[in-house]
């Protein structure tokens, strides 16, 4: 009878003891006492029952193992339930023997000699049988185990067991973060794994989030995707490595928290960084950084202001763009795309580690916006000397006037021919309109200039060159470190961003309808001076009626946007905003006119 | 692609110190002064824009955009002899007759007109030779003969014809303190005046009377010579040009730097201030009566009336507009730190109706030059007491007028044989120029020179 009862339990079922129901996908195997066998009594019954009960879960336990699934992850955890397995078998032999010597009578001595996996099996059975019902994949097969042992704390054989299988478990993932860092691939057939590869397609290599453990967080599986690219470019490069990756693997795979996973993948991350470090020529970031500076972002030399005269000459962006081309600026090329233009900077790998593509969007952002004020401020400053010759013109037409009425009492046929031709001309000089209106082209180009010329020296050395030369500083600080400057640099572009304004949108829309409002001005004094030259008569009644509402929605909009400049600063005691402010506000007129619009 | 400036120094004043100037420039970007050739120190590693101010002959040295104009020979033989192999002997005129113009400004103007050919053949050459021109500077003196009538025909002339060019002047005023030997220097100034007035876009006002009280009184110079006062000029024009042969990233063209300082177009005469001042001594620097300078300390100076280069009462009145160009080593939240405290101690007080506050252009260095200062600054400022010099000269000009004294040299000439009225007009239009200085200090100056009152523009000044 014990005989039989063993052979049951190693799997060899028969007339005492059957199988019901036989393991399959949807139910867990269980064995059975067949009924009316007469030499038991009740309790050996029960006994024989309970020790039947660990049968059935090492049976589960190799029938899950024997079909296997999809999962690379649940394979290998079921894989590793086959060493519990084949330990219980050769207890079961043990026992076989110690029976047949009889050593072992009856079926307490049985369920003695098998206490040791009653809470192991049907715990590990349980386990396999959910993860698998559950068609978990990837490392949430791992998250599963490991949350399952957190609640099987007080017994260290069970933990023994959870260990057993999250190593499976962590094996596999290791094989695959080793594979995606020595190789560049992965052995992946399921799709389990968090960065995926493409294969022929040519598509780089990606985070994909919705297969992220739990445990990791987003930031750090890219921050595995950029270690294994760099390493892959070190590799195409020839470049010998010098990286334990055994070791840094180990300690991201055990990490077992998202604390203590953040801290290997930074390590990791850190000395990949380290070595790609030694591949960057010297001197080589700084002279990308001074030419971001120089050209894109300070428009040093000329490059804006040809770049704006070959736009405005040709109404063709593309003009801009070959003249900066032809300035032949080495780390930078410009590019546009219906109608706007950007820089292009694509450095080579390594220093593309330094410039990433996200970040060179943030600098296209922040060069567009500096494109336009500069623009604004040269188009402004062109409507100055048409307006400022205008006015000069007036005081020239003057002073003949009052020539042509001296003349007039010396000889009147001389001074009827004068007044004559200048009679146009006097009569403009008593205008109201004409003189108005030369006074409001005045007024608005002094304020829009003075707000334009304080907007740029704001951008361009409160806030570009404070930025970059404090990220200069640091870098020579740093000594060469390459991870240093690449957070370095990270953190400058974003402040540069930030002070920039550009994420801000009520500010941003503020002060593109300025620049409206600006163009809008420009064009008038380009009527107006066509008007001066051809001498035309212009509707002048219209054109002040147009000005002096464009004066008054640019009033508006500046003291708007002063007022927007002043509750950032306030609210982020920024202290370049505050120079801004000062600058601005020199003698009050700001104050005065958003006290005068909130009255 | 540069934006070259074209400068035309006139009579004898104008010539020495456009002489002064290119000596200055020559230093700053490594020529040598005498034959245009770049220094073995001087690399092309410097991006500097020397194009703005020179251009290369075929050999490739270096010859100054500048057109040398006299109405007699010394001057300009002095500097024939000296920067033998510098200028283009073709843009240097003499007239043929050599006798000057005899501190007449009607002379000066008639002879502009007898050689008006050959004269704006010389400055059409230059335009044309030039890619981008950006407009012209014109170097005189507003009290002789040559500077002024010479001067201000070239100023109506060039005005005609490049009417979309910049056209700014350096203009040394006379020294109203001392008895000039000149006796006609008020009609000539007044003469003057009006086309500074009505042709020229930007006046950089150099009041003789204050260079000789700053050589004295600052460098403590017994008798200052016409080369030390020169070289206070040269300082400022070299300083005043910076941003435009060094290029940073503002201020990069003329337009831009005088923009933002002239509001009203009649009021475009500039004072400037420099500090700290040295004197150079052949091609080194003289040592600086300033021992440690900074930011705000430079700053302060300049608005000092001590160091200004214009003699008025700039206590009285307000600026419209300053430029402070700083040159040198400067963090620029230093400079923020120097506005506060100039704006908490009110140093500078400026017009109430419309936006107005210290500019400041942060301008490289020349690499070549050694500096005994680590920040040194220029300010360009417009300032309303400006008008006390024109009163002055209005002053001086009425005491003569009134008694019609030494009038017969001018109606000698052809433009005055008919009647005087071209006094009366200039002196119409300087006068204007002073009322529009002074409504300029009041905050309804828009409808006070309106005549009638703009809703609009007094709202803010209110």
């Amino acid at each position: 009878m014990l005989q039989e009862v063993i052979y049951s339990l190693a799997g060899f079922t028969g007339d005492v003891v059957f199988e019901d129901p036989a393991p399959s996908a949807s139910e867990a195997a269980g064995l059975k006492l067949a009924d009316g066998v007469p030499i038991l009594e009740k309790s050996e019954r029960a006994t024989i029952t309970r020790v039947l009960k660990l049968g059935s879960a090492a049976r589960d336990l190799q029938y899950l193992r024997d079909v296997g699934c999809d999962s690379l992850y649940l394979s290998s955890v079921f894989e590793s339930a086959g060493a519990i397995i084949e330990k219980f078998q050769e207890d079961l032999l043990d026992i076989e023997r110690r029976a047949g010597l009889e050593l072992l009578t009856g079926a307490t001595s049985l369920e003695l000699a098998l206490r040791s996996w009653e809470a192991i099996l049907p715990e590990a059975s349980d386990c396999m049988r959910g993860a698998f019902e559950r068609k978990l994949s990837g490392p949430d097969v791992l998250h599963y185990i490991q949350a399952r042992s957190s609640r099987s704390l007080s017994n260290p054989s069970i933990l023994r067991m959870y260990r057993l299988l999250i190593n499976g478990c962590e094996a596999t993932m290791r094989v695959q973060l080793l594979s995606w860092l020595l190789y560049g691939d992965i052995i992946d057939p399921n799709d389990e794994f968090f960065i995926e590869v493409a294969g022929d397609g040519g598509k780089a290599p990606q985070v994909r989030e919705e297969r992220l453990p739990a445990w990791m967080e987003s930031k750090n599986a890219h921050d595995l995707l950029y270690a294994g690219q760099a390493l892959a470019e070190m590799r195409q490069r020839k470049h010998e490595i010098k990286i334990d990756f055994g070791q840094h693997v180990d300690a991201v795979v055990a990490a077992g928290s998202e604390f203590a996973m953040a801290i290997a993948v930074s390590r990791l991350k850190n000395r990949v960084s380290e070595e790609v470090g030694t591949l960057v020529p010297p001197g080589s970031i700084k002279e990308l950084l001074s030419s971001i500076r120089d050209y894109p972002l300070l428009g040093r030399g000329l490059l804006w202001d040809l770049f704006i005269e070959e736009v405005d000459k040709s109404l063709n962006i593309e003009a801009g763009v070959r003249i900066a081309e032809e300035l032949g600026f080495e780390n930078v090329t410009f590019s546009s795309f219906n109608g706007v233009t950007s820089p292009c900077l694509s450095p080579p790998w390594p220093l593309s580690e330094v410039v990433t593509s996200e970040q060179e969007q943030l600098y296209a952002d922040v060069f567009t916006m500096l494109l336009s004020v500069r623009k604004a401020g040269k188009h402004v400053n062109s409507a100055w000397l048409a307006i400022h010759r205008h006015g000069l013109l007036l005081c020239r037409q003057r002073s003949g006037k009052q020539q042509v009425f001296s003349l007039y009492y010396v000889g009147l046929l001389f001074a009827l021919i004068s007044f004559a031709r200048f009679w146009p001309e006097i009569r403009r000089l008593h205008d109201k309109t004409e003189h108005r209106l030369q006074l409001l082209f005045q007024a608005l180009r002094a304020r829009m200039g003075i707000l334009l010329e304080n907007l740029m020296f704001y951008f361009q050395i409160d806030v570009v060159e404070s930025y970059m030369s404090g990220l200069s500083s640091q870098l020579e600080e740093s000594s060469d470190s390459f991870p240093m400057a690449v957070k370095l640099h990270k953190k400058a572009i974003i402040g540069v961003y930030t002070e920039c304004l550009v994420g801000s949108r009520v500010i941003s829309s503020c002060l593109v309808q300025i620049l409206e409002q600006v163009e809008s001005f420009t064009s008038f004094v380009s009527q107006r001076e066509r008007s001066w030259k051809y001498d035309e008569e212009p509707d002048l009644g219209s054109m002040l009626e147009g000005l002096e509402k464009l004066e008054r929605d640019f009033m508006r909009s500046s003291g708007l946007l002063f007022e927007l400049l002043s509750s950032v600063k306030s609210v982020e005691g920024s202290s370049n905003l505050a120079r801004l402010i000062l600058r601005l506000d020199w003698n009050g007129m700001y104050s005065k006119l958003t006290l005068s619009s909130k009255k | 692609m540069p934006r070259e400036i074209i400068t035309l120094q006139v009579g004898q004043c104008g010539n020495q110190i456009g002489t002064e100037f290119w000596k200055q420039l020559c230093l700053e970007h490594g020529i040598d002064a005498h034959n245009g050739v770049l220094e073995d120190y001087a690399g092309e590693s410097v991006s500097d824009r020397k194009d703005v101010f020179f251009y290369q002959a075929d050999d490739e040295h270096y010859v100054p955009r500048a057109l040398l104009i006299d109405l007699e020979p010394r001057v300009i033989n002095g500097i024939r002899t000296r920067y033998k192999n510098l200028y283009n002997p073709e843009n240097i005129f003499v007239s043929p007759t050599g006798g000057g113009a005899g501190n007449n400004w009607a002379s000066g103007y008639r002879q502009g007109q007898d050689h008006e050919e050959q004269l704006l053949d010389m400055i059409d050459r230059e335009a044309e030779g030039s890619d981008s021109l950006e407009g012209f500077t014109l170097c005189h003196s507003i009290a002789g003969g040559t500077g002024s009538g010479l001067g201000s025909y070239l100023l109506e002339m060039l005005n005609d014809k490049f009417p979309r060019k910049l056209i700014q002047t350096y203009s040394v005023f006379p020294n109203q303190q001392d008895l000039s030997d000149v006796v006609v220097e008020p009609y000539n100034s007044m003469l003057t005046l009006k086309r500074l007035t009505v042709n020229v876009d930007s006046v950089v006002v150099l009041d003789n009377t204050a260079l000789n009280r700053i050589a004295t009184d600052r460098l403590h110079l017994e008798n200052p010579t016409f080369a030390q006062v020169n070289s206070l000029v040269s300082t400022v024009m070299a300083a005043s040009t910076s941003t435009l042969r060094f290029p940073g990233y503002m201020n990069n063209d003329l337009v831009g730097l005088i923009a933002s300082l002239i509001p009203v177009p009649r009021c475009h005469f500039l004072m400037t201030g420099y500090t700290p001042l040295t004197l150079y001594e052949g091609d080194r620097a003289g040592e600086s009566q300033v021992r440690k300078t900074s930011v705000l300390d430079v700053m302060r100076r300049l608005l000092q009336p001590q160091n200004l280069m214009v003699s008025v009462p700039v206590k009285k009145g307000c600026y419209m507009s300053i430029l402070n160009v700083i040159q040198g080593e400067v963090d620029p939240s230093q400079v923020h730190k120097s506005l506060q405290r100039i704006r908490e101690r009110k140093l500078a007080s400026f017009i109430g109706w419309g936006p107005a506050s210290i500019q400041v252009a942060l301008a490289r260095r020349s690499p070549y030059l050694p500096q005994s200062n680590r920040v040194s600054g220029l300010m360009l400022a417009n300032h309303t007491s400006i008008y006390t010099l024109f009163a002055r000269a209005l002053n001086q000009y009425d005491k003569l007028r009134k008694r019609n004294a030494f009038l017969d040299n001018y109606r000698s000439e052809s433009m005055f044989e008919n009647g005087l009225d071209e006094f009366d007009s200039s002196r119409e239009v300087v006068h204007d120029l002073m009322e529009e200085y002074k409504a300029a200090e009041y905050d309804d100056y828009v409808s006070r020179v309106m005549g009638t009152e703009s809703p609009n523009t007094t709202e803010i000044a209110r």
